[in-house]
């Protein structure tokens, strides 16, 4: 009878099996859309600098903050925060900028381990970095880190939705992202869109090799493929800059232990395959980096300038300029401690730039962990640098 | 659905777990009272979570490799089919895990496990290279790899996971460590086994 069973059960299931597999929703080769939104043309504009404290912050600890702009104007921002880094009671918080108003609402949290627990049915052991992308379709895309079994080399990522602009946010999702117990996917920056809808999410590996790679989901977390964008030790926190539906520049964070410099790297087909990485001129002390274009194309980036006080690398915040597309840079302002004055045990890190469309730029950072700090430029303030 | 169907993997995976830690199979005739205390401990609660949850957060979804393993050792306890994990299946997971595990960690810019997504241009070839393993792996009669990779195809293909990627469904550390540890704890018992034997044989010539 068992035989009998082996004979004809096993053939049978591996020819459903394949016929199921092979029938399984295919996707197009990647094509990045552009946000033409950025792009228009405003009003002429005083140059315009001003800084805003996200107050009071509910927690003691607080890092990693990111932000989109509403469809009412407004900026929604999310961070984490709890009694310090990787504590149980870290927890996802969000406040909105009232862009008329230029007053922040009280922050309210989001989602805890607890909730992520509930909707992913498995132990949650701890939370972190959140990313906001906003999709074209209308909801807002919230990724963010949770870990289970150890540190943040074992983190995995999740996916939730929200239709109201964050007010409220659908059940979250698991990203399988690793054959390795779907560990070590991790993110921090902003993501890009593709011309059929899907997101890429600029990920990072952590456990032994330290890399970047784009993570493709549908709108409805479902894996559509992973895309490597470096390999070895030492670049993560992929930052990117789409040029047009095929090219884009990307550039990481340094985290080896040696001489530590920002990486590039670019894509000419959608981010599929990425060129050989590349040590800058840019002297960086293993701290996240963020980049963006202005209005007519020159990209900046805002960074932890290594160069001026290697012992107390994150003492400071620059921003820098580069007209060759990402090749070279040049320091033009600094945000934070612009005369090395300040006590050095301040650090200042993890930035993230938000372009508006009524041509402003919302910079967020962690000041020392114990607050985010928003700083709003324009295009108008961005000419005079130069 | 897809926590049903992980979450009974992790059940079948604990339950032998437990049984291999208490020895269920030096219990004689009280096997099932092994089986009884095992399936309890699964879905205790520890904390603000069952023990099952605990094991899916740590670990992930299973793949087929595990939940066979996992199967045939509770069935062995059992005692209804003097049931092992087969040679054939251990000696491909080891093959496989040894270039898949380097490269998907960061060894080079080739990532095999992007393979494994349905968009991708070699996931095709993939699968049918996969389906014909299993078939020539039936042929042959060896049951456990064919059985192994015919349920990689049928889940993968079914998505009844989170994974949209076939290599969740075929492999995972824990198979791979099973294999390893079964393979050595193999190799020591045929060992010890030839050395004891000698050892009788030398005695009795020496009567």
């Amino acid at each position: 009878m068992i035989t009998k069973i082996k004979k004809i059960f096993v053939p049978l299931l591996i020819v459903i099996g394949l016929a199921l597999s092979l029938s399984k929703e295919q996707f197009d080769e990647p094509l990045f859309w552009l946000d033409t939104s950025l792009s228009k043309a405003v009003p002429e504009q005083q140059a315009k600098l001003s800084s805003f404290k996200m107050m009071p912050v509910p927690t003691k600890a607080v890092h990693s903050a990111t932000s989109v702009e509403l469809r009412n104007g407004n900026l929604l921002a999310m961070w984490y925060g709890g009694s310090r880094e990787g504590h149980v009671d870290v927890a996802l918080y969000s406040a909105e900028f009232n862009t008329s108003k230029q007053v922040w609402s009280e922050p309210k949290k989001v989602l805890d381990r607890y909730n992520a627990a509930n909707d992913l049915n498995r132990y949650i052991k701890k939370i972190g970095n959140p990313v906001l992308i906003k999709h074209p379709q209308g909801p807002l895309v919230l990724v963010y880190v949770s870990v289970s079994l150890a540190g943040w080399a074992t983190s995995q990522l999740n996916m939730a939705l929200s239709y109201d602009d964050g007010q409220t946010w659908h059940a979250s999702k698991r990203l399988v992202t690793s054959p390795f117990i779907n560990i070590s996917t991790l993110v921090k920056n902003d993501g890009v869109i593709y011309q059929d809808g899907t997101i890429g999410i600029t990920a990072y590996h952590e456990l032994l090799g330290e890399f970047s790679e784009m993570v493709r989901v549908t709108l409805d977390g479902e894996m559509v493929e992973k895309y490597r964008m470096t390999r070895g030790k030492n670049t993560i926190q992929p930052t990117l800059i789409v040029k047009n539906e095929k090219e884009a520049f990307a550039l990481m964070r340094d985290s080896s232990r040696s001489i530590q410099r920002a990486h590039y790297a670019d894509t000419q087909d959608g981010g599929k395959t990425w060129g050989e990485f590349e040590a800058l001129d840019v002297q960086n002390s293993n701290s996240a980096v963020f980049i963006f274009n202005d209005k007519k194309l020159r990209s900046w980036m805002v960074y932890n300038d290594q160069t001026r006080d290697m012992e107390h690398s994150r003492n400071n915040l620059v921003l820098a300029v580069s007209n060759d597309e990402g090749k070279t840079w040049k320091n033009v302002y600094y945000f934070e401690n612009k005369e090395l004055n300040q006590d050095l045990a301040e650090k200042f890190a993890y930035p993230w730039v938000e372009p508006t469309t009524n041509g402003e730029y919302h910079l967020f950072y962690t000041w020392s962990r114990k607050e985010i700090k928003h700083t709003v430029f324009n295009d108008a303030w961005l000419e005079t640098l130069l | 659905m897809t926590s049903i169907f992980s979450l009974f993997g992790h059940g079948i995976f604990l339950l032998a777990l437990i049984l291999f830690i208490v020895q269920a199979k030096r219990w004689g005739k009280y096997w099932p009272l092994a089986y009884v205390l095992a399936a309890i401990m699964v879905v205790l609660p520890v904390k603000d979570w069952l023990v099952i949850e605990f094991s899916r957060g740590y670990f992930s979804d299973l793949s087929m490799t595990t939940i066979i393993m996992c199967s045939v050792y509770i069935m062995n306890v059992a005692g209804a089919r003097r049931l092992t994990s087969s040679n054939e299946l251990k000696y491909s997971v080891l093959a496989l895990a040894t270039v898949l595990y380097p490269l998907t960690l960061g060894l080079s810019m080739l990532d095999p496990y992007a393979l494994g997504f349905s968009s991708h241009s070699f996931y095709p070839l993939m699968v049918s290279s996969l389906a014909v393993i299993a078939f020539v792996a039936w042929y042959f009669s060896v049951w456990q790899l064919a059985l192994v990779l015919s349920l990689t195809l049928l889940a993968n293909g079914l998505s009844v996971y989170e994974s949209n990627n076939l290599w969740n469904y075929l492999i995972d550390p824990i198979a791979v460590i099973m294999c390893l540890v079964s393979l050595i704890y193999g190799h020591i018992g045929s060992v010890s086994k030839k050395f004891i034997n000698k050892i009788n044989d030398k005695v009795q010539s020496d009567v």
